[in-house]
């Protein structure tokens, strides 16, 4: 019995046996090709991303006016990065066993455990790292704790953000890779730095390059914008979010502004990527080559932009209470726009030092992108549209004449009159006047009854023909699509019903109806060459199709007509001003004034502080939430006194020149080629249709005609007499 | 003096070849696993320390072959006493969560070895073989465990060490001593329906000790669970269902987490196929992938190198091993040294089976070393212990004309009078006694 129970037993471990044969069969023998490849994909370290070049964005001539520059980035692997300010002792343990192999201690001492000297070596390279920072030329609000700090709360909403995505939580490559703490080393920095850290196995040197603007782009800034970090919210709405190679990751920077931004998806290149072995020589085949971003190239013409820039400057720095201006040019064919300047400007090389200086300008506004994001209303510029879209709906004829006598209505002189004469308290009285001469002449009168006849519907979609309420083409984010004051817009936006009086307002470009710089420039342009086209500004862009406008040959040379008599004919409206006499090009152009209303720069409002002192404060900002929300987060603990705010400062700060409003004053127009005996050839097509706005310029052409001359003379300045942007001049 | 029966000759060749296949395999695989890339904290020079424990070891063996097995058994309770002394330190150091000042260093959590000058010594190997020895001591003349109540009391003596060992924390050694406890019990004729039924307990007890067990021990079970890939998928689709035994994190994380050992110990295993990579070759020998890949994890190594083949003669060995010391076993007629022997053939088989099963992923990861071919000084040792103790029972094997001992008939429950007992050979009284040993019998041994 004992030899049967013995036999039991052998038989239990035969059974064990087969049981470890057939096991071993299946991993062997059935599964060996499966998991020989495992084995090999073992050897594999993690990967190691290549980075991109952004793309350069150069002007149309060629120049580079923005492109990524190679340099050095102090990196720090991220899980020391998330254990700096941890006292968890857990955390360190973990951190110490990770870095045991590749850690040695500065000193062979037999005080403390492995772990106390990593924490000590920590600590020690973080204050490295600190007077590394300090020792820097260049000044940086933050410091690298900061820079941690922000670093470890990105990374976690990240993830975050992933996680809510994935639906489960789970690490995000982030969490394995290296941080820059320290950017923007220069070689020979690179060099000194890398003596000095070396010790510390967490910190590294990492070819890395930082955007870099050639020369003074302060004329092109808010065109090119600028860079920021990638939030988790770009994370979350990327649509690359899936590809590891052009996902966004939480330390690299986007577009924020500007071309920049609208641009983006061109100037970004993808990551390349190579598999290490565990010898470190890298796996065949599994190299994969980083694809740089493309370069974009504007239409905006350099040398034009900044000599229009400067001359802008001037005019408003000459007008005292101008807060700024806009320029922009269009070549009429292509519509690409050779010129998109917006004053004052601001030098994007020392954006991150000045921000909070820009930030707090309430007064001259530098960051605005006037020329796109500005809204005015065009005032009598839209006055040839109007002429036009009578034209097309027979509500008037070009034989039509009009009255007037400076006054509308018979029963109410004092409302809906013609212009006032400059220096006087005289209304202009045109008397019977023909549609040239009303252009000439900018009359109210003929344009308040034509509007009335048309009605609002009918101007509204004439604006809308030329791209009023609708985006110019240009595709830059802080562009403002302007507004066309339809009945609905009307209804819903200022709860008005439609009246005559309505009508009359647009069609002397005032009450609701507003357009920016870029969008009147192209009206400008659709009134040089008779087609509707939206604007270009990178050249990658593709072309649209142009729509020509119904408008008779007949009908389009007597607006051109009028419009060449506003400047050029002695009774026109600019003629004092903006004369420009020149042997082959006549400056063909509108003026206008648009009713302008002063914004607020400060708010006075009043608080009790900590220890119960009634006090007053006065706090830069344009609206009043600005202002309040400013207060409370600077000042915490203070009680507001919510009544008590109220606009401390506005501008511009004195009373208008021009009796009445303030006006912002336009200057629209083109250069057009004279035939023999020098009157316009209207068969030929301008070539450069432009804009020019002075904010708070006053009513007339007092500022902007000097600065229209200006303009064309740069323009055949720099463009040749030609007027060709692609000519190799200058 | 002693003369060697030709009859056991045979399994102790055989034993020694197979444990010498066995060692030659771990030198190799130790060498060759120590040359690339050092085992981390042990340093280089692993296969020069195995061979000096394999000398050191077979000093010991000579000691207890000249000494014969009879001379040890003697003073089993001695030794057992002893044994329980050495595994009072751990015990200390664990509740205290201290090192005792070097004394019982503490590895991953776990207090189990003792730091003398030189070398490291682990009492709970020494308890294995002890715990056979006293169990081959104490049941050699019982025969109330034919009763269930006589059962009861050796459960609860050796539940002692069992509980000792348990709270170091090394829930594998005891795990390996119960089925120790339970063939030798059975070997020695308790009844199985009353073995089935203690061990049915002990099963139903499981969940009760699931929570009780520490956490990473449950996370080893979870871990080779967490094996099959559908399960895994299960468990993150659904983790309310299986939040006892694993989380979502865990399935998740598995191969980067509690899987990664088991998952390299599989791909080396897998990617060695039919005739592995060779001696030496082999990514999973160049490079150090798997964690202990020279002491628990050894059995994968082998399989990269020498394939499926090197592994079915590994467990061949073993199985050699078993078959001669169950062989020995039948062919003494001492009690105890039958005891001893099924003791010691349970013992290195049930190591060697869980030690393979875990490196193949069949059992959660324990801890136990592969006898004779994993690296470490304690193990070796206790091994060549109960090597020397087989062959010492083979040598010492009385002639003896008497009834085997152990052999029960289905009536047999209640203790016979010895003189009532069947005598096989007619004429001569049989060594039983209710109590003692021999003391009237006139059985001839052959030795001193």
């Amino acid at each position: 019995m004992f030899d049967r129970r013995l036999r039991v037993l052998v038989a239990a471990f035969a059974l064990a046996g087969i049981a470890i044969i057939l096991r071993l069969g299946q991993l062997q023998v059935v599964r060996a090709n499966y998991y020989r490849d495992r084995a090999a994909q073992s050897l594999v370290q993690k990967a190691e991303w290549l980075p991109f070049v952004r793309g350069s964005i150069l002007d149309r001539t060629g120049h580079v006016l923005v492109s990524d520059e190679p340099c050095w980035d102090i990196t720090v692997d991220y899980s020391v990065i998330a254990a700096f300010s941890s006292d968890d002792p857990q955390v360190w343990r973990e951190l110490t066993r990770s870095w045991r192999r590749r850690f040695r201690p500065p000193t062979p001492s037999e005080g403390g455990t492995i772990e106390s000297l990593f924490r000590d070596a920590v600590h020690a390279s973080w204050i490295e790292l600190d007077a590394w920072e300090r020792s820097r030329p260049r000044p940086s609000p933050d410091d690298v704790y900061d820079r941690a700090r922000s670093i470890q709360a990105r990374v976690q909403s990240v993830r975050e953000t992933v996680a809510a995505r994935r639906g489960f939580d789970a690490p995000v490559a982030e969490e394995t890779q290296r941080h820059a703490i320290i950017a923007g080393l220069a070689p020979d920095e690179q060099i000194a730095a890398r003596e000095r850290l070396s010790q510390f196995p967490w910190i590294h040197l990492e070819p890395s390059s930082q955007r870099r603007f050639h020369g003074d782009v302060t004329p092109l800034a808010h065109i090119l914008g600028g860079m920021g970090r990638v939030t988790a919210e770009d994370v979350a709405r990327d649509p690359h979010v899936d590809d590891p190679f052009a996902a966004y990751r939480a330390d690299e920077s986007r577009g924020i502004s500007g071309i920049e931004w609208s641009a983006e998806s061109r100037l970004r290149g993808r990551r390349g990527r190579i598999t290490v072995d565990l010898d470190g020589s890298v796996i065949p085949g599994e190299d994969i080559a980083a694809e740089h971003g493309q370069d974009v190239t504007l239409t905006i013409h350099a040398p034009l932009q900044d000599r229009l820039h400067k001359l802008l400057t001037d005019t408003v720095r000459g007008v005292a209470a101008s807060s700024g201006g806009a320029i922009v040019v269009v070549d009429v064919p292509t519509r690409d726009v050779l010129a998109l300047v917006s004053v004052p400007s601001y030098d994007p090389v020392h954006f991150d030092e000045l921000y909070a200086s820009l930030r707090d300008d309430t007064q001259r506004l530098p960051l605005r992108f006037r020329a796109v994001s500005n809204r005015y209303a065009p005032g009598s510029t839209v006055k040839p549209l109007i002429c036009l879209v009578g034209l097309i709906n027979h509500a008037i004829t070009l034989d039509s004449r009009e009255e007037c006598r400076g006054f509308l209505l018979d029963d109410q002189p004092d409302r809906w009159r013609c212009w006032q004469v400059h220096g006087t308290s005289i209304r202009k009285a045109h008397g019977d006047i023909d549609v040239v001469g009303a252009l000439t002449g900018s009359c109210n009168i003929f344009m308040y009854r034509l509007g009335e006849r048309l009605g609002v519907d009918r101007l509204c979609d004439a604006f809308d023909m030329v791209g009023i309420g609708r985006a110019s083409g240009i595709g830059l984010k802080e562009e403002d699509v302007g507004i066309n004051p339809t009945t609905s817009w009307l209804s819903t936006n200022k709860n008005l019903t439609v009246t005559a009086g309505n009508a009359r307002l647009f069609a002397i470009g005032q009450g609701e109806l507003a357009l920016t710089p870029v969008q009147l420039a192209n009206l400008m342009a659709t009134y040089a060459n008779g087609k509707y086209r939206p604007l270009r500004l990178v050249q990658q862009q593709d072309p649209q199709p142009e729509w020509v406008l119904p408008v008779s040959r007949e009908q389009w040379r007597a607006i051109r007509r009028g419009m060449y008599g506003v400047v050029n004919d002695p009774d026109g409206t600019a003629y004092e001003h903006a004369h420009f006499i020149h042997d082959r090009y006549a400056l063909v152009g509108k003026t206008g004034s648009a009713t302008a209303y002063p914004w607020p720069t400060a708010y006075r409002m009043s608080f009790t502080d900590e220890f119960g002192v009634r006090l007053t404060a006065l706090v830069p900002a344009g609206t009043q939430n600005q202002a309040v929300e400013r207060f409370t987060s600077e000042h915490p603990d203070a009680v507001l006194d919510a009544d008590s705010v109220e606009v401390a400062t506005k501008w511009p700060p004195g009373e208008p020149l021009d009796g009445e409003n303030h006006s912002h004053a336009w200057f629209g127009g083109f250069l057009q080629e004279l035939g023999g005996g020098g009157e316009p050839d209207w068969s030929r097509e301008p070539r450069i249709a432009f804009v020019a706005l002075v904010e708070f310029g006053g009513s007339g052409s007092r500022i902007t005609g000097p600065l229209a001359k200006e303009i064309a003379a740069t323009l055949l300045h720099v463009l040749g007499p030609e007027l060709q942007p692609d000519a190799q001049r200058d | 003096m002693m003369n060697p029966t030709r009859d056991l000759t045979k399994p102790g060749c055989v034993i020694a070849g197979a444990v010498s296949i066995l060692l030659a395999i771990g030198l190799a695989t130790i060498y060759v696993t120590d040359t690339h890339y050092a085992a981390g904290h042990d340093g280089p020079a692993n296969a020069a320390r195995q061979f000096v424990y394999i000398l050191a070891s077979l000093v010991v063996v000579a000691i207890i072959i000249r000494l014969g097995y009879h001379a040890v058994l003697r003073h089993t309770y001695l030794l057992f006493a002893l044994a329980t002394l050495f595994l009072v330190p751990p015990l200390i150091a664990k509740l205290t969560h201290s090192n005792l000042g070097g004394f019982v260093p503490s590895r991953n959590g776990a207090h189990r070895w003792i730091q003398l000058p030189g070398v490291q010594l682990q009492p709970s190997e020494f308890m294995k073989v002890v715990y056979v020895l006293t169990l081959a001591w104490y049941l050699r003349y019982r025969n109330n465990y034919r009763r269930l109540g006589g059962l009861l009391l050796p459960f609860l003596i050796f539940a002692i060490p069992l509980g000792l060992i348990l709270i170091e924390p090394d829930l594998g050694t005891v795990l390996l001593l119960i089925p120790v406890l339970f063939v030798m019990l059975f070997v020695a004729g308790a009844r199985l329906r009353h073995l089935a039924l203690i061990a049915t307990i002990g099963i139903a007890a499981v969940p009760f000790a699931w929570d009780r067990i520490e956490a990473y021990q449950r996370l080893r079970v979870t871990a080779v669970l967490l094996q099959s890939e559908s399960l895994r998928r299960d468990v993150i689709a659904h983790p309310d269902r299986y939040h006892r035994l694993a989380t979502r994190r865990q399935a998740l994380e598995w191969s980067a987490g509690t899987g990664y050992q088991l998952v390299h110990s599989k791909n080396a295993m897998g990617s060695g196929g039919m005739l592995g990579y060779g001696w030496g070759r082999g990514p999973y020998v160049e490079y150090p992938l798997l964690p202990d890949r020279h002491n628990d994890f050894v059995f994968a190594v082998v399989g990269h190198q020498w394939g499926f083949f090197g592994c079915v003669t590994v467990l061949l060995c073993y199985f050699a091993i078993t078959l001669a010391g169950v062989r020995i076993a039948s062919a003494t007629p001492d009690p105890s040294g039958r005891l001893l022997a099924v003791g010691i053939v349970t013992l290195i088989g049930t190591q060697a089976v869980v030690n393979m099963g875990m490196s193949s992923g069949l059992i959660p990861t324990t801890g136990m070393t592969l006898p004779f071919v994993s690296h470490g000084g304690s193990s070796l040792l206790s091994g060549f212990m109960c090597l020397g103790l087989l062959i010492s029972i083979a040598r010492h094997r009385p002639f003896t004309l008497a009834a085997q001992p152990f052999e029960f008939t289905e009536r047999d429950t209640v203790p016979h009078h010895p003189a009532d007992q069947k005598a096989v050979v007619p004429g001569v009284i049989g060594p039983w006694s209710p109590a003692r040993g021999p003391r009237n019998g006139t059985s001839v041994v052959l030795e001193p």
